[in-house]
């Protein structure tokens, strides 16, 4: 894993929940935001100067309150549907902002839509290609964003030298 | 019915400057008013907020000094002491303003404060300053309500004012004044 | 006069923050049309007046920078104002899109950025936004 790399993920999920879900993530987990079940999750794929796919893991009760803080509404009332809707466009927005601090704001890339995955993630094992995954505190859970790289990735996102 | 409020605690906080009252927003503090010869003024903003709305038409303006995010770690301080938080003196400030007979639709709204104690921002643990300003876009935008301007965040103590004959917020950081 | 206003996103709850924050824009709006992708967005603009576009650019079926080329390539369509809303932060996509003509509100956005890119593609005046920063209703706290 590249600190590097962890760095520039932490900081577009910190801003995007701080912007768009009006919630500040904390890096430290407390108990209860350790102990949080996962309730759902969902994958980006992108594809430019190198590729690979974003996967945001929601655990504990809190999509309902970053859906209703999104819309500006009661969560109690928040559909499931509206919930699943507003954890796909975080995950486009952390994905869209953190691929211009990895390559440079020269290069695009294309992202296919949000798709829901239907099993949350594992542990993270080690794989080919580089992995980087990092997980903030939100309310009584926690948000658990995860980046797979593959192809022309640049040095520092390897955790190598540049 | 005289048309000023002074809400707070009970230090002294009404001075008089020629024909202007100059009315003093303590820490934890909400002041209000509706005469046009006033000014709403608040010193050594932190990490705390000062939040003023003000209605041009009605020329009613108020100012919140809060200090804390979010009632819910002492609900009993939040019933005693509203003004301490944004969650439970935000709703306060509007609705004494709308009492001397300020208009939701017509209020404008301004910001400052939020500032760290901490020179380097990633050694601020606790994030008290951001943790207002975030808990104070939730509570407004719930409420239909957007910022005109605002001025948070960084490392210095600012002490900011509203004139109610015209609206205008001064903002005096590091010697300067500006207009918010 | 009102302004029709046309919301292209493949996200309901996106498109629900933009017609909210439209709404708190201090502008007279008249009709506001949604759509999910860009070949809905133009089936809309087939058949409605829009006067003004805010659109995704990464969209399934149709995205949003075809979207805007065929706008423009439309001569009763080609000058519609339109401000591209997307996580999209390349600078390159930015200049593309400014070379179409289009205005560029980056995700994530603060209702307060967005209303002042809206206000300063359709114009309307400064002052305008000061008796209109606020929408009256059921607000549950004030």
């Amino acid at each position: 894993m590249s600190s590097w790399l962890e760095t520039r993920l932490f900081r577009a999920t910190v801003r995007t929940f701080e912007d768009l879900g009006f919630m500040l993530p904390s890096s430290d987990l407390n108990d209860v935001q350790k102990r949080a079940r996962p309730d759902a999750a969902v994958e980006i794929a992108f594809r430019g100067i190198f590729s690979g796919r974003l996967v945001l893991t929601m655990s504990g009760p809190i999509l309902a309150v970053v859906a209703g803080n999104m819309l500006g509404e009661d969560d109690s009332e928040m559909p499931r549907e509206a919930q699943l809707d507003a954890l796909g466009e975080l995950a486009n927005v952390i994905c869209g902002n953190v691929l211009p601090e990895i390559a440079g704001d020269r290069e695009t890339f294309a992202l296919t839509p949000p798709a829901l995955l239907t099993e949350t993630p594992g542990p993270l094992k080690v794989q080919a290609g580089t992995v980087s995954e990092i997980q903030v505190g939100l309310d009584d859970g926690r948000a658990e964003v995860r980046l797979y790289l593959e192809g022309e990735v640049p040095a520092e996102a390897r955790g190598e030298a540049a | 019915m005289c048309a000023r409020r002074c809400i707070g605690n009970s230090q002294p906080d009404e001075t008089t400057q020629g024909t202007t009252v100059i009315l003093t927003v303590s820490i934890a503090d909400l002041k209000t008013s509706g005469q046009r010869g006033d000014t709403i003024v608040t010193h050594a903003l932190g990490s705390c907020l000062g939040i003023t709305i003000y209605d041009p038409v009605a020329a009613v303006g108020g100012m919140l000094h809060a200090m804390l995010p979010d009632s819910s770690i002492d609900p009993k301080k939040g019933l005693e002491s509203p003004f301490m938080f944004v969650d439970t003196g935000l709703p306060r400030l509007f609705k004494d303003c709308y009492k001397l007979g300020a208009d939701k639709t017509r209020l404008i709204v301004k910001v400052a404060g939020g500032a760290t104690s901490k020179a380097n921002l990633e050694d601020d643990y606790f994030q008290i300053g951001k943790r207002n300003f975030v808990m104070l876009r939730k509570m407004l935008w719930k409420n239909s309500v957007l910022l005109k301007s605002y001025d948070v965040g960084g490392c210095d103590s600012r002490t900011m004012s509203l004139e109610l004959s015209t609206g205008d917020v001064l903002l005096k950081m590091n010697g300067a004044v500006r207009k918010l | 006069m009102a302004l029709n206003v046309l919301v292209v996103d493949d996200s309901a709850v996106m498109r629900h923050m933009i017609i909210k924050t439209l709404g708190l824009c201090g502008i007279p709006l008249g009709e506001v049309h949604q759509a999910g992708n860009g070949k809905e967005g133009l089936e809309v603009l087939d058949r409605s007046w829009v006067d003004l576009v805010l659109v995704d650019i990464n969209m399934p079926v149709m995205n949003g920078e075809e979207m805007i080329t065929k706008l423009r390539e439309n001569p009763q369509l080609k000058d519609t104002a339109v401000i591209v809303v997307s996580t999209d932060g390349s600078a390159t996509r930015i200049e593309m899109m400014q070379k179409k003509g289009a205005g560029f509100v980056h995700k994530p956005f603060t209702p307060e950025l967005l209303r002042d890119t809206i206000v300063q593609t359709t114009g309307a005046s400064y002052e305008q936004l000061a008796g209109n920063a606020a929408v009256p209703g059921d607000s549950p706290d004030f």
